[in-house]
């Protein structure tokens, strides 16, 4: 056992550090919808066409990375007693670095630009790479005692390898490097989405769903399989690069369908089903497990049908937007509420949270984003005509949340004054 | 963990599950069970507050020297929670219950934020630090046993 962390509460960084974090990711959610209803359309629903690719990265990278890095820089200290090193100069450049890495490589897919490549490429090694480095460090003290500890030790090792395979495919659409371009194409996929969007997201779902909607707690021996069950296959991965072939692919759906079906249970045996959030929870994990049975599946299925898309609906936005805008509605206000207790004199009687954003408010926003997902789900069916109302509908469910969380903030600054 | 510790959680966990009944009591408008559960959770959250306090809190201060860490925060948000739980109150017997809805809704999130500092860092501290934890707690009786 280590020396004490009593400094662990103690270096929970400020609000001001996480929120800078978590707070654009609605904004650029909306961005991504409105890149869908106004962008070149052309080649929809196909994986590799520029719009498609653009919007990928603008959810992966703009989206929804800085929101989990923001998460662990708050993590790490809360559940392991571990602080990151350098928060405090390395927080604030989170969101622009995810922006600036996809938006080069927005450029580079829509304007066929090399440039492009090689800026996203740039920004993603030096400054996502900073930050991944301190997460290494970070995850190196964490003596692991649950499922979202043992996550926290490891994670960072994920998103390293996914930064690295990503600069690799930029090397070879920039410069024209040797590597075998599908084995790395689908590295990169399998690794950002599986060894880490699915593996930090189970880590943090372990901690969060018990937490705010009394979900029961990942049982000891199955928390233990966390981050083995998916990183086992992605290692194997790794092989293919050096020409030698394995399974990897099915036993990684394999094990994605395991941990959906552990979020499944865990989300339907929740006792806060009548929080507004709740049913964001269940749609994840179906969203999830339909992913992996689509992935496994996929070899017998027709060939037409646009399953490259569907798994990117279902893991992108079902499996990784729904639950974050749970947690964003959950996670703000309560920072917020935490906040004020501490500010506020301790005779003013601190709002609740419900009352900083009212449930009747988020439900609408609730509404909105499971009707996108929807409408993004059939796009195929009629990608010309769908895109426009499928791309406005997920840009005013997350400018919706944006707003939400902009009120809670304004409310906020108003008590603090008092 | 060791079976103090593993009672400690257990306790947490009651008290959780009465905080449920709790909610779902309001939800319904039903004052009766409302209060039962209220007066339940309210007297199962003090005692393990107590035995906290009284008991674990300076064994580890002792054990390890550190007055102003980790202790010290959980004492202040017991504070918190003992207003909580007193602003429940009121808005139970003023029967205003969205309001205090709302008021249960914070209250069992700060909790469970709570019980995850504790159960991920004081206690395993606990453990490694204060010698024969079992025989400290042993001789208490604050579960919260409905």
């Amino acid at each position: 056992m280590n020396a004490p962390r009593n400094l662990a509460f103690h270096l929970a960084p400020s609000p001001g550090v996480i929120f800078g974090c978590l707070l654009p990711a609605p904004w650029l959610g909306m961005v991504a919808g409105l890149l869908l209803a106004l962008g070149p359309a052309e080649g929809l629903p196909h994986r590799f066409a520029p719009l498609s690719l653009s919007l990928v990265h603008v959810l992966a990278l703009g989206m929804l990375l800085p929101v989990m890095l923001g998460a662990l820089f708050q993590l790490f200290p809360v559940l392991a007693g571990v602080p990151v090193p350098a928060t405090r100069w390395l927080a604030p450049w989170v969101a622009p670095c995810c922006v600036g890495t996809a938006g080069g490589l927005v450029w580079g897919f829509l304007g066929s630009n090399p440039t492009g490549f090689i800026l996203g490429g740039t920004i993603a090694t030096i400054g996502v790479g900073s930050v991944v480095i301190a997460l290494v460090v970070a995850g190196w003290q964490v003596i692991p005692t649950n499922a979202s500890t043992r996550v926290l030790r490891w994670i960072a090792w994920a998103l390293l390898v996914t930064v690295l395979l990503g600069a690799a495919l930029a090397g070879v659409l920039a410069y024209g490097w040797g590597l075998p371009l599908r084995s790395v194409l689908d590295l990169h996929v399998a690794w950002g989405a599986g060894g880490w969007l699915a593996v930090l997201l189970a880590g943090v779902a372990a901690t969060v769903l018990p937490m705010f909607w009394q979900a029961p707690k990942l049982d000891a021996r199955l928390s233990r399989l966390l981050p083995g069950l998916i990183w086992l296959p992605l290692a194997l991965g790794l092989l293919e690069l050096a020409g030698l072939p394995s399974p990897w692919r099915p036993l990684c759906w394999l094990a994605l369908c395991l941990l959906a079906c552990l979020l499944l249970y865990a989300a339907l045996e929740a006792k806060r089903k009548h929080d507004v959030a709740w049913p964001l929870w269940c749609v994840a994990a179906l969203s999830w497990w339909l992913a992996a049975v689509l992935g496994l599946l996929e070899g017998v299925l027709p060939a037409d049908w646009p399953i490259a898309w569907w798994l990117g609906v279902l893991i992108l936005v079902g499996g990784a937007v729904l639950p974050i805008n749970a947690m964003l509605g959950k996670i703000i206000p309560f920072l917020v509420w935490l906040h004020l207790r501490r500010q506020l004199p301790a005779h003013v009687r601190v709002p609740a949270m419900q009352t900083l954003l009212p449930p009747a408010l988020q439900w609408i926003q609730v509404m909105l984003v499971l009707f996108a997902w929807l409408c993004l789900l059939m796009l195929p069916i009629a990608p010309a005509r769908l895109a426009l109302p499928a791309g406005l509908l997920f840009a005013a469910s997350q400018a919706s949340l944006g707003g939400l969380l902009l009120y809670v903030l304004s409310r906020y600054v108003q008590l603090a004054k008092t | 963990m060791s079976d103090a510790i593993t009672r400690l959680i257990y306790q947490h966990h009651e008290c959780d599950d009465l905080l449920a009944r709790l909610e779902a009591a309001v939800q319904q408008r039903d004052l009766c069970t409302g209060q039962r559960y209220f007066h339940e959770a309210e007297q199962a959250m003090l005692a393990h507050f107590e035995l906290e306090e009284t008991i674990l809190f300076p064994a580890f201060e002792s054990a390890t020297g550190l007055l102003h860490g980790p202790t010290e925060v959980m004492r202040d948000e017991h504070y918190a929670m003992r207003d909580l739980l007193e602003n429940c109150r009121s808005l139970l017997l003023a029967e205003d219950y969205a309001a205090l809805q709302a008021e249960l809704d914070t209250l069992f999130i700060f909790i469970q934020q709570h019980n995850a500092k504790e159960e991920g860092v004081l206690y395993p501290m606990c453990r490694a630090h204060i010698g024969d934890l079992g025989a400290l707690l042993a001789h208490t009786h604050a579960s919260c046993t409905t």
